[in-house]
């Protein structure tokens, strides 16, 4: 009897494990992230951009609240303006939404992740960890790559005024 | 009294007035081009700065060489270092002479770009790549020489970012204007200004 319990116990569990591992793989499958890279300008950078393509393909509009790294004190979402001339960078505090099936694209010339007060050293190739939050989907990881950005250049500036 | 005008006399006149119209539009169209400066940079001659290796360096710097000058900051996370990068790549696409053009690179954060952090940075870039710091008011007069709008823009109490113009300027060895790089132009255009300014 006492078996037969705990195995229905066990049975109880799994359903419940399995429907929440089901619920959490839903929920991260709504985002897709791709091309999530650290950019870096040489050896002696004090700071760095963090670019990366997100797409949501789920039925509901997300938006990337805040980031935070352990590479870095402190790790903010900017945007970068170049408006007559001048360039103009700011800090985005209502954060950056991201409509059902559409793709945002934090990248070179718009939006970006600044890391500030880089607290460790990076190299070209390393895989760092990034937390990004979302207002659904809560905290996600990932791993961002480390590039010597201004070495991708080329002059291939991308002008987006509008990141969308 | 009517004037009565022989065919000869019409064709002179009407080949007269042709002769003028088509001299007229030579000059006014077709005239070779000349050199045009957008202006003449005046360097205060109180001017008292320091080069990435700590020299002082005073407006004899910047005097009796051509000379690219570029104003941004080592904590700008893209403008700066893709302009400082692509110098370089311009400069190998010109190919000779290049090094007859002095290239320097002005901050606009002289609170964080010390001498000794500018030497660092400009270890990223080209060698012949000049960084330039100094106070803000020494740096103000080369701001304002150029034209050049720079403005900190705090983000927080722990933080802030520097507003600034992106271009990079040409400037002859008399201090004249000869052309202006935007941020973004093509490698083409941007070469193609270089060439001009080398050969000219």
């Amino acid at each position: 009897m006492l078996l037969q319990k705990k195995t229905a116990l066990t049975h109880i569990l799994i359903i419940f494990l399995g429907m929440a591992f089901s619920i959490s793989a839903k929920a991260s499958e709504s985002l897709i992230f791709d091309k999530a890279t650290v950019s870096i300008s040489g050896m002696h950078a004090k700071v760095a951009a963090g670019y990366v393509s997100i797409e949501n393909i789920g039925a509901k509009e997300d938006v990337l609240l805040s980031v935070k790294s352990d590479f870095a004190k402190i790790s903010e979402i900017h945007e970068m303006k170049h408006v007559n001339g001048v360039m103009k960078m700011r800090k985005i505090t209502s954060g950056i939404a991201i409509k059902s099936n559409t793709t945002v694209s934090l990248r070179k010339g718009g939006y970006h992740i600044m890391f500030m007060k880089l607290a460790k050293h990076l190299s070209p190739g390393e895989v760092v960890s990034v937390k990004l939050k979302f207002q659904n989907l809560g905290w996600v990881i990932k791993d961002f790559r480390v590039s010597d950005g201004h070495q991708m250049s080329g002059n291939e500036h991308s002008h987006t005024e509008d990141n969308q | 009294m009517k004037l009565k005008l022989t065919t000869s006399q019409s064709l002179l006149i009407l080949l007269v007035t042709a002769i003028f119209f088509t001299s007229v539009f030579a000059v006014l169209v077709l005239k070779p081009p000349t050199l045009s400066f957008l202006k003449t940079i005046t360097f205060d001659t109180s001017l008292s700065l320091l080069d990435h290796d700590g020299t002082e360096i005073n407006s004899d710097h910047f005097k009796n060489q051509k000379m690219m000058i570029f104003f941004g900051f080592t904590y700008c996370p893209e403008i700066c270092p893709t302009t400082l990068s692509d110098i370089s790549i311009w400069l190998d696409e010109v190919g000779t002479n290049t090094d007859k053009i002095q290239i320097n690179f002005v901050t606009v954060d002289p609170e964080r770009d010390t001498a000794e952090e500018l030497n660092k940075y400009m270890k990223n870039f080209s060698s012949q790549i000049v960084g330039i710091t100094g106070t803000q008011i020494e740096l103000e007069k080369l701001f304002t020489a150029f034209g050049v709008y720079a403005q900190k823009v705090p983000f927080d109490e722990n933080s802030y970012t520097v507003d600034h113009s992106s271009s990079i300027y040409l400037v002859d060895r008399n201090g004249k204007l000869f052309d202006v790089i935007s941020y973004g132009e093509s490698l083409e255009n941007a070469v193609k200004k270089l060439t001009g300014f080398l050969n000219y």
